[in-house]
């Protein structure tokens, strides 16, 4: 005890040291202690608790069970009536980034969105709405190796960009396998890669590049070469991939090329690899699940298809199908706008696979905190973790649930109760006034190719348009 | 820095006559005779030392290019051209902290696009160009020079325009004959910007800007130690790489050479100030558009700021449809509420109507942000990239009229550049033994009625008290002037003949006048009252000249007013208003 009140005291003046702290336009004092009491606590991990009380201290959950008193100072939330879920992790976003795809060149590793944070984007607000607390949010996947990718944590209200990011979550960085490398570089520019074989070559290059230089930097430390090596900011994010710093979030169809990525990980001593999209993975479960150690995740989409050729094969039963097969498997949204209503993508698996509510909700908390290494901070209600929690008006995972309040840190970040048309955080001041009407634009949206090619929904149904470059 | 060459200002003169249709001897200009002089006294002046500093009906002498003396019991030299300052103001002439002033851009060579890997550009198709020197692109017939001089502005940190690195700066006077004459200090900064490359090309992207600048200053720092090793024992070691992309890094390295970034958005502004705390590069941070957005930011950030003076512009209502465009009639903030919640679909009218109040209210914001700087205490200069030179001075009463002090306003423009450049000892203050850079005025220099009447770049005289930019006063009936007229102005060397062209109506009365060798001029300032007939011309040099001629029918004389003596002018209309040739 005495011990933690010395640490609380060292963290203390470690605070008041640091540079001004972030600038926060909605909850600058808001209170990250509460007592969320008589609701029914869905753990994820540890069962579900009627009339369950929630007690946060500090942005972390405290305390998690029945009849907790609220000590002093602490405000009291009556959920009664109302149900209580980790707050939901978003595996694979392109909201709240300036920047999607540097389509330039085949492998840019050295880019990385959390350069580019853009905590302005209404989306991070609309994601809240939708009991969504973090999110990874990704570079596109024009090349077979983009940029790094970055988890936030979504704290709408400051204008910081580095607040946003979720401090200590592991680095990731974007593969992408199949038709869009190959349209963009291929088609597009008669560059490599024209063919899925292609795609092979350059990534297989591009970390033959990174061990050598990771050997040269070695042998320098060793003292077996006079020189460090030409510094490479692009090969010192793929050597972290095959040190297993930096976790592969990759874009990937069909099941050959899945299989084609796991070989050549394989050969590399990868271990680390998370698929995203995975629409034919129902093919190959049993073989994702033995990947390396720890087997090879999915992200999938409920029941998004045929919007390209290679995703045609398809199936709403495919998480869960993976989920019985033992992969790791989490539901994403990927587009802008779509990152609001994950809990009702995640029901489809019910009604499509017959997962039990336990089995649906971990595909969008713990699984994809396990995907992102993020596992013993979120995705969980487990006293430690942080107080990310969502709260609904039904069962999350019923058609008739409302979202009610969405709790990041602690810090309440939505209120079904206080929620103004304006939550936008900043105006153009020569620009026209914003309509609240929501919808798709062809220019605004930020499609995982953006700068590319863009999805278009039309009343004729969704094409796939070139923009030209 | 050398004062400006007698011979220079006689140059001026033959130039001025030129356009009047200066005799073919005009060569003779070239003799080196003593007839201007370089030596000025503003006499009976208040004179503005600095923010906050005033005498009162003091005199100030500028002598060879510098202050020779200021104060109220100085004498004026015999060689001095006296100017009667008794109704004026003198203060430091204005330094600009970022700008492209006085820079010509060749054109890009339009290299064929196919020629270049997207994906592996050529640094200068990149933006890569940190050896480029301001220098080489200096004109003194840059267009915004005379706009901003007239506003005030004698000196500025230029940069070259470009992309993300495109050159190193200087400090450059808004003013001189040449480049060479114009720069006061070469290589001050390394310009930078989170700007993609032309084109489709590596970086197109800002995090690609952000990943190059740190692959640049990473391997900069790598190639920096081994220099070092090599120099002391190069025996036995392979030679080092070379390339001026790398090189240009090491002063920025050394903490000698600040990166100069010019961002104004908050977005970029933030990613700026994230690479200068990961990389512990020296920097100047110019634009700030949005810095309102980030004080608590900026507060941490040891780096001088130079706050644009551009605002943004009023809203106009537009007809479209789907798209209203904000009403800033309103008192914003007291109408605005963040709480609203229109009840239905049905009643999106008020939902709109807030939604303006709130864009109105926003900016506001953007008005008073050198306010909520000043009030957070940050020290700023001012930045005219982004400002229209016309605009600067309403700009700046704007900024005052929302909470900005005037002194700390004079202060942003003259004695803070001045310190947070490093040019102090020579610049910011009227006193004596600095640079003389002087701005005079008929009045406080915010009111607005108050006129700029000279300004002095290193010693050399603007006058702009018969100022061609004022609306002339065209009350006359113009049937009477407009139409072609040729004229003979009758010089030392001989008669000139030319053409000048009257055209418009009482609302705008335009002219242009065409002398011998066929060079076109635009009049300003036109005046008719009936019988005289006023205008100026202003060349791209030196004092504007004024004429006033006395119309009668098709016939007209009077005077040219030069720096020298009055030249008569007389003319006669070949043409009348409907271009009926007489």
């Amino acid at each position: 005890m005495r011990l933690r009140s010395l640490l609380s005291l060292l963290a203390a003046a470690l605070w008041l040291a640091a540079p001004a702290t972030a600038q926060d336009q909605l909850r600058a004092d808001a209170p990250d202690d509460w007592l969320i009491r008589d609701a029914t606590v869905l753990t994820v991990t540890n069962g579900t608790i009627e009339n369950g009380d929630v007690l946060v201290r500090d942005g972390d959950i405290a305390q998690v069970g029945q009849d907790v008193s609220a000590p002093d100072g602490v405000e009291v939330y009556d959920a009664s009536g109302e149900f209580v879920m980790p707050g939901i992790v978003e595996s694979h976003q392109h909201m709240a980034i300036s920047n999607v795809n540097e389509a330039t060149n085949q492998v840019t590793a050295e880019v990385g969105v959390g350069d580019v944070l853009d905590p302005y984007d209404i989306g991070i607000y609309r994601a809240l709405a939708g009991g969504v607390t973090t999110a990874h949010v990704m570079h596109g996947s024009a090349n077979p190796i983009g940029g790094r990718n970055e988890t936030i944590k979504l704290r709408y209200g400051v204008t910081t960009p580095d607040a946003l990011k979720m401090d200590g979550a592991p680095r990731t960085v974007k593969f992408a396998l199949g038709e869009n490398p190959t349209g963009l570089y291929g088609e597009g520019r008669d560059q490599v890669p024209r063919t899925r074989m292609g795609v092979e070559q350059v990534i297989r290059e591009a970390l033959t590049e990174a061990r050598r230089y990771m050997e040269a930097e070695q042998d320098y430390q060793n003292g077996d070469r006079a020189q460090p090596p030409a510094h490479s900011e692009r090969l010192e994010v793929l050597a972290g991939v095959l040190r297993g710093d930096i976790l592969v979030q990759t874009h990937g169809y069909r099941a050959d090329e899945l299989l084609m990525l796991m070989k050549v990980f394989e050969d590399f001593g990868i271990q680390n690899l998370v698929f995203h999209h995975v629409n034919e993975g129902f093919k190959i479960a049993p073989e994702l699940a033995a990947f390396g150690d720890n087997g090879a995740g999915a992200s999938v989409f409920s029941d998004w298809w045929s919007y390209k050729f290679e995703v045609y094969y398809s199936t709403a039963y495919n998480a869960a199908i993976l989920t019985e097969n033992g992969v790791n498997t989490s539901i994403n949204t990927d587009i802008p706008g779509e990152q609001r209503d994950l809990y009702l993508q995640a029901a489809k698996t019910q009604r499509y696979g017959d997962l039990s509510d336990t089995q649906a909700l971990r595909l969008i908390t713990i699984n994809p905190a396990r995907q992102l290494g993020i596992a013993d901070r979120v995705g969980s209600i487990e006293e430690g973790k942080d107080a990310d929690l969502a709260l609904f008006s039904e069962h999350p995972l019923s058609v008739y649930t409302e979202p009610q309040r969405t709790y990041v840190d602690g810090v309440v970040r939505f209120d079904h109760e206080q929620d103004p048309d304006d939550m936008r955080l900043r105006v153009d001041p020569e620009g026209s006034v914003e309509l609240a009407r929501d919808g798709w634009s062809r220019h605004a949206a930020h499609s995982c190719l953006k700068g590319v090619t863009q999805l278009r929904a039309t009343q004729n149904g969704v094409t796939l348009e070139n923009t030209g470059r | 820095m050398t004062a400006l060459p007698l011979r220079h200002c006689l140059g001026l003169l033959g130039l001025c006559l030129g356009l009047l249709g200066a005799p073919p001897t005009a060569h003779a200009q070239d003799y080196d005779v003593p007839s201007v002089t370089d030596t000025y006294a503003l006499t009976d002046a208040r004179v503005v030392q600095a923010p906050g500093q005033v005498l009162e009906s003091a005199t100030v002498v500028v002598r060879d290019g510098l202050i020779d003396a200021v104060g109220p019991n100085v004498e004026v030299p015999y060689d001095a051209r006296r100017i009667a300052a008794d109704s004026l103001v003198v203060y430091a002439g204005f330094i600009d902290g970022f700008s492209h002033a006085g820079i010509e851009m060749p054109d890009s060579d339009g290299e064929d696009e196919d020629d270049v890997d997207p994906g592996d550009p050529p640094p200068d198709r990149a933006g890569i160009q940190p050896d480029r020197s301001v220098r080489s692109f200096l004109t003194p017939e840059g267009s915004d020079l005379e706009g901003l001089r007239k506003a005030g502005f004698t000196l500025g940190h230029v940069a070259p325009e470009g992309q993300m690195l495109p050159g190193t700066s200087a400090y450059v006077f808004y003013g001189g004959a040449s480049a060479d004459d114009m720069i006061l200090e070469e290589g001050p900064a390394l310009f930078a910007q989170v700007e993609t490359a032309d084109g489709y090309v590596y970086p197109a992207t800002e995090m690609a800007v952000i990943a190059q600048m740190r692959q640049l200053y990473r391997e900069a720092e790598r190639r920096q130690e081994l220099a070092a090793q090599y120099e002391n024992d190069p025996v036995g070691t392979k030679r080092l790489p070379q390339d001026p992309n790398h090189s240009a890094f090491f002063p920025v390295l050394n903490g000698e050479t600040p990166l100069a970034f010019y961002a104004d958005d908050a977005l970029s502004l933030h990613r700026i100030v994230g690479l200068k705390q990961e990389l512990g590069f020296p920097l100047v941070l110019a634009g700030l558009g949005e810095s309102h957005e980030m004080v608590g930011t900026l507060q941490d950030v040891d780096a001088p700021l130079f706050l644009t003076l551009a605002l943004p512009e009023e809203p106009t209502r537009s007809a479209q449809q789907d798209t209203t465009v904000a009403d800033t009639t309103r008192t914003p903030s007291e109408y605005y509420s963040p709480e609203f919640r229109a009840p239905s679909y049905e009643q999106v009218e008020a939902e709109e109507e807030n939604l303006e109040l709130r864009h109105a209210m926003q900016r506001q914001e953007y008005l008073e942000t050198a306010a909520t700087l000043d009030g957070a205490g940050l020290q700023f200069g001012f930045t005219s990239r982004e400002a229209s030179p016309s605009d600067v001075r309403e700009n700046l009463r704007t900024m005052i009229a929302q909470g900005l002090p005037e002194k700390t306003a004079l202060a942003a423009l003259t004695t803070r550049p001045a310190s947070s450049l490093g040019l102090s000892a020579r610049l910011g203050t009227v006193e004596a033994g600095k640079i003389a850079n002087l701005v005079v005025t008929n009045g406080n220099y915010f009111a607005e009625d108050t006129k700029v009447q000279h300004v002095f770049v290193d010693g050399q005289l603007y006058d702009y008290s018969t100022d061609a930019s004022e609306e002339g006063d065209v009350s006359g009936d113009v049937s009477k002037v407009t139409g072609t007229w040729e004229y003979t102005l009758e010089t030392p060397r001989g008669d000139r003949t030319g053409t000048l062209t009257l055209e418009g109506d009482q609302s705008e009365l335009e002219g242009t006048l065409i002398n011998s060798q066929g060079d076109e001029s635009e009049l300003q300032s036109i005046s008719f009252d009936g019988t005289t007939l006023s205008f100026t011309i202003q060349p791209e040099q030196g004092p504007s000249l004024s004429t006033t001629v006395t119309v009668e029918g098709d016939t007209f004389e009077g005077t040219v007013s030069t720096p020298g003596p009055s030249l008569t002018i007389t003319g006669e209309r070949t043409s009348g208003p409907n271009g009926s040739t007489r």
